[in-house]
């Protein structure tokens, strides 16, 4: 049994359909990347998956139990977490706010404490009792992915981490990824960039208006299979 | 391959029938005090004045944005000033009718420098306590009757224009013939009412009323400006308000600061007129009038429970059918009596390859 | 001198009555951005209750007050649970319409259970007692009271906004209601107690108000206005703000009364307006929005 499936997942914006039955499985400890262009459903998969976005019970199964029903804040206590798009940190908060809040609706039983956050990204620990809106781009995202370990989930979601950030800051972000599947667990890891997604990813989807164009392992494709999956130019 | 062309529309099938069919009605109600009792003149007086205050309040709760809840400010301006107008400048009623609508257009002006500093629901708290300052400000006005009001002589009112001319063609007697005025001028207000505002949607400003309504920021970088469009909408309901203010007063002869600047009366009512009815349309206030009227004249004996009741009743509306009861009707049976909207009509049917 | 410097104490008490009426309306614009319309005749309801509790049960009105806390809080939290979380949105009109109906059904509600009689909630010789400060000054013990407690609700709230975690919650969803859902903050769940803790505030507010002064169920609408000039005056979004907001109110509405008793609202309505043209956010505005 895989430990978060989506099933023939559909969502709608209104009259706007996004997403045509896609079908994907992540397994326990697995890194799975999926990736796409601009406008391929990446995002409003992840908003599906976290509840943002409710549909069909079964069309998400979590843990063997259909999820696709449940309310954000529900899903988080089963322990999927999210680190959105954008950071989307609170800017009244400090940063080391920001990572007590993540652990508001679960704390899990996993290794991820406040401690364990600053060990991981030595240089917020510096800067614990800032606003986090004065922290650089690449700080901002370590404390984005803090407040999401900081509940232990089972999966972590990872919206465009790398987007808007410089090369050498993105190298440290994901560099912190061997770490975090150290403590089991699983990572989706939604990118525009191809290369970083592709290198940590055990398993890889390409996303093309609004269905999957290509399942599998990355080792096993070309580059030329991923460049038409995402573009989707004809072969 | 044909381009396809395309002609804008607002108007539906329904639309023109009723346009022949509210000409017929408007033609009825002026013939029927001719014909009716007293009393329904009295009624249909309240009814019409009524409706125009809830127009009012729908063009700019409904269509600018502009959730006020002190439009009683301007009611009680208009009211107080048709008895300054007639008491002390000894000026024809009618004609003090308009003049109250100057001075509530006026000063709508410096009132809106203050209240359009608040937004969205601030906005709303922000008109209340200027309509506030005009009660406590009138009650301090003496020759106006201070705190306790005062009361129009019977020679002012029956000093009406055109109550002479009823009299003599028609030999009515005077407290008739003074409904029959009221009742013309309400009439005359209420539809003027509409068409101001259905004329005022249609027109370019009224466009862009719909685009602020839509995305206040998307408006204004299609170069609508929003501040002037709405400040516009404010002095232009504020002036017809306070003409409407000087009829109610004018009608009841009988003014005191407390009544006159009633939130509950020229406020709570009007929206309730409007949310039962469906907010944000022409057709709504009309349905919602006629309701309230309905539930008035048979529970208003109730006294608290009639107004529980209505609190209640707008509370479910909003929450379970915010349309109110002319969106739902519109909705399921596609009905548009005022054509505001403007749909795209295809003039070539023959099949185009859109390039898809 | 003396004559002015008893106007400003008087109305620098008088302040304290008034932030706290503002405090709850300040709190619940603060996490949801809703303006509640029905606050002051909530402040009048919650002074019914105590008197309600006084008389059913013969007890004094600490251990009425007592009492109604945890009742508000039920009601609040019913309130915004069941009904007002329905209204939240971009729209502004539903919250302000429901608001304004639950005003409506409130007033006449307890006037058809209390009839339109004045009340008193009447507190012992305490009401009367006062302390001489010398110079012919002397502060009432009740007023003291009422601004001391204001400022010590400050203290508590604000205690609770920076060091608990249900505090983080509030603000967090202040800032971003969408991500804090996916803190596994329940937005429906944190702004029923958000209105469950306005109302408990709301209830201390009544307290004060039943004992300094008459009270009947159709000055709620007055106390919203009161309440809404504190908020502004001191700003969106800072409660030491809304204090001194409050003041600023009491001490313009008792010179007002000074110079003749009918302009004692007037003045304070004055007041509001003239610092919403000089300073339209406020004088201790919150940095962001």
């Amino acid at each position: 049994m895989s430990l978060l499936e989506t099933r023939d997942l559909t969502a709608h914006y209104r009259d706007f359909q996004a997403l045509f039955g896609v079908n994907t499985r992540l397994e326990e400890g697995d890194t799975l990347a999926v990736i796409g262009a601009n406008g391929a459903g990446k995002s409003t998969y992840l908003r599906s998956i976290t509840g943002l976005l409710p549909g069909a019970p079964w069309s998400i199964v979590f843990n063997g139990e259909p999820i696709g029903h449940l309310p954000a804040a529900e899903i988080m206590k089963r322990g999927i977490a999210l680190v959105p798009e954008g950071r989307r940190l609170f800017p009244s908060l400090t940063v080391e706010e920001n990572l007590q809040v993540g652990a508001y609706g679960r704390t899990g039983d996993g290794a991820w404490n406040i401690a364990g956050i600053y060990s991981l990204f030595p240089r917020l620990k510096e800067r614990r009792h800032q606003a986090s809106t004065t922290l650089s781009g690449g700080e901002q995202q370590m404390v984005a992915i803090g407040r999401a370990l900081m509940s232990n989930p089972r999966v972590l979601l990872c919206d465009e981490i790398s987007l808007g950030l410089a090369p050498i800051i993105i190298r440290d972000i994901y560099q912190a990824l061997p770490r975090i599947k150290a403590t089991g667990t699983s990572v989706v890891i939604v990118e525009q960039d191809i290369q970083q997604a592709m290198k940590v990813a055990d398993r890889l989807y390409c996303f093309q208006k609004g269905r999957i164009s290509l399942a599998g392992s990355p080792a096993a494709f070309s580059r030329d299979e991923i460049h038409h999956a995402y573009f989707g130019t004809r072969q | 391959m044909q381009q396809p062309r395309y002609r804008i529309e607002t108007a539906v099938e329904a639309t023109r029938i009723f346009a022949f069919a509210g000409i017929g009605l408007v033609v009825v109600l002026v013939l029927l005090p001719f014909f009716a009792g007293r009393g329904l003149v009295q009624d249909l007086i309240f009814v019409f004045y009524m409706l125009a205050l809830a127009q009012l309040w729908n063009l700019l709760a409904g269509y600018a944005g502009l959730v006020s809840v002190g439009q009683q400010a301007f009611v009680g301006l208009g009211g107080y000033m048709l008895f300054a107008f007639t008491v002390y400048g000894g000026i024809d009623p009618l004609l003090a009718i308009v003049l109250a609508g100057v001075v509530a257009f006026l000063l709508a002006f410096p009132t809106a420098l203050v209240v359009f500093r608040l937004r969205g629901a601030y906005f709303a708290i922000g008109t209340w306590v200027v309509a506030e300052v005009y009660r406590l400000v009138f009650a301090q006005v003496k020759p106006l009757g201070g705190g306790t009001g005062t009361s129009l002589s019977v020679g002012v009112i029956n000093g009406l224009f055109g109550i002479d001319f009823l009299r003599e063609v028609f030999g009515l007697r005077t407290s008739l013939a003074r409904d029959m005025v009221m009742y013309w001028t309400a009439l005359a207000l209420a539809v003027g009412t509409v068409l101001v505002v259905y004329f005022l949607l249609r027109s370019r400003r009224g466009l862009g009323l719909a685009a602020i309504r839509d995305s206040e920021v998307a408006a204004e970088s299609v170069g609508v400006d929003s501040f002037r469009t709405k400040l516009w909408v404010y002095v232009l309901t504020a002036g017809i308000t306070g003409m409407v203010g000087a009829l109610i007063y004018l009608q009841t002869a009988r003014i005191s600061p407390d009544a006159a600047f009633s939130v509950l009366q020229w406020t709570a009512y009007v929206i309730f007129i409007v949310v039962i009815g469906g907010i944000g349309t022409i057709e709504g206030p009309i349905v919602g009038v006629l309701i309230f009227y309905l539930l008035q004249n048979y529970l208003a004996g109730f006294g608290t429970w009639y107004l529980i009741l209505l609190g209640a009743l707008a509370i479910v509306i909003m929450l379970f059918a915010p349309s109110g009861i002319w969106g739902y009707v519109s909705a399921r049976f596609n009905l548009v009596l005022f054509p505001l909207r403007r749909r795209l009509v295809r003039l070539n049917t023959e099949k185009v390859d859109s390039g898809e | 001198m003396n004559g002015w410097l008893n106007i400003l104490i008087q109305g620098t008490l008088l302040g304290g009555l008034y932030a706290l009426f503002a405090i709850g309306l300040s709190l619940i614009f603060g996490i949801m951005r809703l303006v509640n319309l029905a606050h002051g005749d909530l402040i009048v309801l919650a002074a019914f209750v105590i008197l309600a509790v006084m008389t059913s049960f013969g007890v004094d009105v600490l251990t009425a007050l007592a009492i109604s806390l945890p009742v508000m809080f039920a009601v609040g939290f019913v309130l915004q649970y069941v009904i007002l979380n329905r209204t939240l949105g971009r729209d502004i009109l539903p919250p302000l319409l429901v608001t304004f109906g639950f005003s409506i059904i409130i007033q006449n509600g307890l006037q058809e259970a209390f009839s339109a009689d004045s009340q008193r909630l009447s507190a012992g010789a305490i009401e009367t007692a006062s302390i001489q400060l010398g110079g012919g000054l002397a502060v009432g013990v009740m007023p003291l009271l009422t601004l001391l407690t204001a400022i010590g609700v400050i203290f508590a709230l604000n205690a609770l906004f920076y060091w608990a975690p249900l505090g983080r919650a509030f603000r967090a969803t202040s800032d971003d209601p969408m991500t804090a859902q996916l803190m596994g903050i329940d937005n429906r769940r944190i702004f029923a107690i958000a209105m469950g803790i306005a109302m408990i505030v709301t209830a201390i507010a009544a307290f004060y108000l039943g004992i300094r002064a008459n009270f009947d169920p159709s000055i709620g609408p007055a106390r919203l206005i009161y309440a809404f000039e504190a908020v502004i005056i001191g700003g969106l979004g800072s409660l030491w703000g809304t204090l001194i907001g409050g003041i600023i109110l009491g001490v313009a509405q008792t010179i007002g009364a000074h110079i003749n008793p009918e302009w004692q609202i007037l003045a304070g309505h004055v007041a509001f307006l003239v610092i919403l043209l000089l300073r339209p956010r406020g004088l201790f505005p919150r940095a962001f929005d």
